[in-house]
This record gives structure tokens, sequence and C-alpha cells, in this order.
């Protein structure tokens, strides 16, 4: 069966929960890094819960790239929840 | 108990039941190696040539028992040095845990001598890494390490150590029972078992391909009750070799580049493709946009981000392989597909005829070697191939019998990976006979673990296929670069000389009649010993998927 690809590109933005702690930043942006997305923003910052930590990226890909990204970023130990 | 940091590093890998580590001292792993000094009774530890030789041993030794193979390394250097075994174990989901000694905690981030940031250059082919500061972070760290790497999807894991973490004295308590949520298998849905059960009932020609989760899943004995009782034709990948045996009368061969002729071909008429612990690979789909267009997928595979990656499937279940396997045996119904197979069976005498009719080569083959090897150990041994037309012709010509007896590089393709992973396999299996079956190339990437082998007198097989080539890019050179030979030659030295350097005895053979005592001498030696066979230079493995083409436009010659 053809895998057929949203060809439309778009902003997505992706909400992930991490376990505050050094290098998560680093490996979540792998994701994007390893496909050769371009991040065009980042956002970081400590819950109420200090150990834990929400992160907001914003990259342009299709839809269907968007469900890789984010299977791929729940794979990271770190990460809580994706959206 | 108060112990120093690097007694708990050996107290923590005692609690995790390993028993062997493969390793190299150095700086910032001194104390770890001083610690281990008192645990020689408890602990076995195989000091190798090269940290790669340490990875790759890992791996050997993880692919046999299904627990995390375990690797020792300094810093800098050291740590690189274990980059291609990490990747390859990430590529090839097998369980390892790297423990590497660090710099100082106050001389980090100020290039210090042999520091290298390993965290930060193993985030990208890790399933996890950590680096330890703190003596106190040591049980925890360690538990959760094991349960990574071997939970789960297993894959490598590292775990970075300070050396003053190292030297510590703290009261070391290790965790119970630790787990991860996350990592826990899920439950497959009732819904999507009795679906894909509905699928293979309804198949007119349904098809299974069997992958490394099935092996790591042990589902073996499922796999051939669901074929037994559906009449489903069994195909492996490279890496799923071995789940079933080959003489099964339901298996129908490997698909993939090399794979075999009727499976390859069969693939794009099969109506339900039922994919077991295997990642559509591009090695075993070859052009996505021809593959299996008249199937509807069932991939089964425990790691979510695997479904809809490469291959767009009808009905993806995450699970254990056998977990969810067991679950569809119940709502499969009694089936044969007698014409179905019969349509492999005649493929297969199809290609047969035309490779018979080819003329005969004077020299001695590579699947001759093989094929010999194969019906004298009656398919029982255990092969660790290294890369390139050696793996292809031993994945295609020993008649595996038994589960995880075909260990090679398949993801990454580690030229070097057999000899070093060999020694891995033998220690985990003493009484399984270890022939590694490798090419006169990839034999000098690690011919250093030769020192290794002898000196921890590890009766392995050394199968050496020398072609004087780096024979699978000939090929290629030939077939799809006009014969332009660029720097694939290789003038060799003399490797009976270089293996009884090693005090490991040696015999070459050249003439085809001398072949089979060569052999069955090679196979009656005790101890480690050498077989090298001068092989025909130009002879090549087929059949073969161009690249680009579709599955069904393989070449048989």
């Amino acid at each position: 069966m053809k895998l057929e690809l949203n060809k439309k590109y778009m902003k997505k933005t992706f909400t992930i929960i991490v376990e505050n702690q050094p290098g998560v930043l680093y490996r979540l942006v792998n994701v994007f890094y390893k496909r050769k997305i371009n991040i065009s923003a980042v956002h970081v910052d400590e819950t109420k819960d200090s150990s834990i930590s929400k992160v907001l990226i914003t990259a342009e890909m299709s839809e269907d790239m968007a469900q890789k990204i984010a299977k791929q970023i729940y794979k990271i130990i770190e990460v809580i929840s994706v959206k | 108990m108060k112990i120093t940091g690097s007694q708990a590093v050996i107290e923590s890998l005692l609690k995790e039941k390993v028993k062997v580590i493969f390793g190299y001292p150095g700086g910032a792993n001194m104390p770890i190696y001083d610690a281990l000094y008192n645990y020689k009774k408890k602990m076995r530890h195989v000091l190798v040539r090269h940290e790669q030789g340490a990875t790759h041993a890992a791996e050997g030794y993880a692919r046999v028992t299904g627990k995390a193979g375990v690797c020792f390394a300094t810093s800098g250097p050291g740590a690189t040095n274990l980059i291609t075994g990490i990747a390859d174990a990430m590529m090839d989901s097998v369980p390892m845990v790297c423990i590497t000694g660090q710099v100082a905690s106050h001389l980090i981030g100020t290039d210090a001598f042999q520091e290298t940031d390993v965290i930060g250059i193993t985030a990208p082919i890790t399933k996890w890494n950590y680096q330890i500061t703190k003596a106190e972070e040591i049980p925890q760290v360690f538990a959760k390490a094991f349960f990574i790497a071997q939970n789960g999807r297993p894959g490598p894991v590292v775990i970075d150590i300070t050396k003053d973490a190292q030297f510590k004295i703290f009261d070391f308590k290790y965790p119970k029972n630790y787990q991860i949520k996350k990592l826990m298998l899920p439950t497959p849905s009732e819904k999507a078992v009795k679906q894909a059960a509905l699928m293979i009932n309804e198949a007119k020609k349904p098809f299974m391909i069997i992958g490394h989760g099935a092996l790591i899943s042990k589902a073996s004995q499922t796999l051939i009750k669901i074929s037994e009782k559906s009449g489903v034709p069994m195909a492996v990948t490279l890496h799923g070799i071995g789940a079933v045996s080959s003489q099964h009368k339901n298996y129908v061969g490997m698909v993939g580049m090399h794979g075999h002729y009727s499976p390859n071909i069969l693939t794009n008429q099969a109506d339900v493709i039922i994919a077991v612990g295997m990642r559509f690979d591009d090695r075993v789909t070859s052009t996505i946009a021809t593959y299996a267009p008249h199937a509807k997928i069932i991939h089964i595979d425990i790691d979510a981000s695997e479904i809809n990656k490469n291959i767009k499937s009808y009905l993806g279940i995450v699970g254990d392989a056998n977990t969810v396997l067991k679950k569809i045996f119940a709502y499969v119904k009694k089936n044969n597909h007698r014409d179905w197979l019969n349509e492999f069976k005649k493929l297969k005498i199809h290609a047969k005829k035309i490779v018979d009719k080819q003329p005969k080569r004077p020299g001695i083959t590579q699947q001759e070697v093989i094929s010999m090897i194969s019906d004298k150990t009656h398919g029982e041994a255990i092969i660790v191939a290294d890369v390139g037309q050696n793996q292809m012709f031993s994945a295609r010509f020993y008649q595996y019998k038994n589960p995880n007896s075909y260990i090679t590089s398949g993801g990454l393709g580690t030229m070097g990976f057999a000899l070093p992973a060999s020694m891995g396999a033998k220690i985990a299996a003493p009484k399984t006979p270890v022939i590694a079956v490798i090419g006169d190339g990839g034999f000098q990437m690690t011919i250093q673990e030769l020192g290794t082998i002898f000196q921890e007198k590890l009766p392995i097989k050394i199968l050496i296929l020398n072609n004087e080539y780096l024979g699978m890019v000939r090929q290629w050179q030939e077939l799809f670069f006009e014969k332009r030979y660029s720097f694939t030659h290789l003038v060799n030295p003399d490797f009976i000389a270089i293996s009884k350097g090693y005090g490991i005895p040696a015999k070459l053979v050249t003439e085809k009649n001398k072949l089979e005592k060569a052999i069955d001498n090679f196979l009656n030696t005790g101890g480690p010993t050498l077989l090298e066979v001068k092989v025909e230079k130009e002879n090549n493995i087929f059949p073969m998927i161009p690249s680009g083409a579709a599955v069904d436009e393989i070449r048989i010659e």
C-alpha cells in the first residue's frame, strides 16, 4: 500500500511535557534535526512543579510528518506527554 | 552498606545479574577497575583490544541471551571508540549498557585531558543516557539503565561517571523491582486482535513476514502454530532468520534485496501481509511506491513509532509480538492455502533451473563453503556473519533451525562486527559451535580481537572467505558502475601467519577438492581455530533487487 504523503506544509506546534533535566531539550531538537526540519520557535518553562517543564516547539511540516515526529518525541524517556 | 562509587558500580551490575563485562581500562575509569579487582571470582571481565570490540562482543552476548551486554570504557577516546557499536545496537534493537569513565566533575567543560562530551555524542544513538556526578545517584541510575535497555524495544544505554563520583563513599541501597510505567507493555485491544484474525481468515493470499521482534519476544512457537492452523506462508527478514526453522513446510525464505526469489515476487501478489516485529526497512521494501500494491498490511510492533513510519498499514497493533500473536491465534480459523503455497514452490523451482544452467566455476564459491558447513553442522551452529557478500551468502545458504542462531549487523551494516560479536556469542553459548563468517575486508577492521580470543581461550571457529576484494562493493561496481573497480581490490597480508602469531591454529584451502577435508578439520578442532578459504574473486550474490526497482523485479542472474 502506498504511503500517501500529505504534502501540504504548515506550521505545527508541539506541546511537550518533560522531566526538568539537563539534556532533554537536546534530545528533543535532535528529533527535528535528524529529519532536517528547521525549528522556527522554541519556548521552555518550568511548571508549578519545578521537576516538570513545558516545551513548545514550532516547525513547518506536513500533517503526516507531524504525526511521525510526535511518536519519535514520545520515545524519549524523559517525555511525559506530547500534543 | 557504606562503599565507594566504584564498588557500587560492580555491586549494581551484580544486582542486575550481569555475568560478564567487556571492557578496556584507562585514566578515567581506573577506580572502577580497581574495585573490579576484588570481584574477580564473581564477575568475568574480558579485556578486548579496542573498545569497538567490547561493544560488538556485548551485542553478540545480548543477541544470544536476550540480556543486556555490558561494556566498560574510559573517557575521551575510550568512549568515542564505542560509538560504532552503540549505533549498531540502536539500529538492531540490542540491549546494551555502556559505562564510561569521565573526568572529575570540576573539570567538565574545561577541555580537560581525555574529556569528551559523551552524553552529547551518544544522545542520537542511544535509547537513554545519563551522566553521574554524585555517587548517590549510582543505584537508581543503574536500575533505570537496565530497565530501559531491556524493556519495550531493547536498545543501548550509556552511563557516564565522573572520576570523583567513583571515589566517593556513600550508603549503597539498590532499588527493588524498578519500573518505568511508560515502557510497560501495552495490552493489545481485543477489537484489533479480532480484526487481524478476521483479515487472516478472509485472505486469499496471506503472507507473514517475520522480523527481529519475533525473536526478541520469543514468538517462534506461536508463529508456527498460527501458520500451521491458517496455512499462511512464512518469510523472514535478515534479522528474523531462525525465528522459524528453514525446514518448516510453510517456510518460504527471506525477503529483501538479497533474499529469496519467490517471497520477493509474491510480496506484490499478497492480499494480506502480517508483519511481525519488523520495520519495513528500505532493504526489505525497495521502492515503497511499488511495494505490496494489493496487500492490506497488519503491522505488529512493540514500537508505536514504527507503525506507518515507512509503510502505511491497514491495521497497526502495538505490543509484544508473542502476546499479540497468541491472542490472534485464538480467533484464527483452520485453513490451508495449498495453491498459494504452491506458487512459492513453482517460483523456487523456476529460479533453481536458471541457477543450475549457469556454468560451474572452477574455484571455490562462498555458497559451496556455507552449504557444506550447514550440512555438516546440521543447521545447528550459531553463525556470526560480518557484512557484505559473506553476510548474504551465510544468510541464504545456511539452513538455520534455531532461534538466535544467525547474528549479524543488519541495520548499520558494520564491517568488522563478526569477530568481536562471536566472542560474546561464544561466552553466552559455550556448548554450541560458534562460527564467525568474515570476508578479508571486514576481518582487517577488528583483526586485533584475535588477541582477546587467544587470551580468553574462546573456542571460536573463524572462517575467512577471501576473494581479495571488498566483494559487495565490487559486485555493485560490476553491475552498476561498468566494472570500474575503484579501490575495492585488497592486497592482503598472510592471514595464516597472523593467526598463528596470535597463537590460533590456522589452515588455508585454495582448491575445491581439498575443501571438504579442510572443513571437517576446521569443525572438529577444539579451541579457537581459523580457516581461510580462497574463494572465486568475482562471484556475485544473487538473487538481487537492484536499488530503485520493485521487489518483484528481483534478478536471478
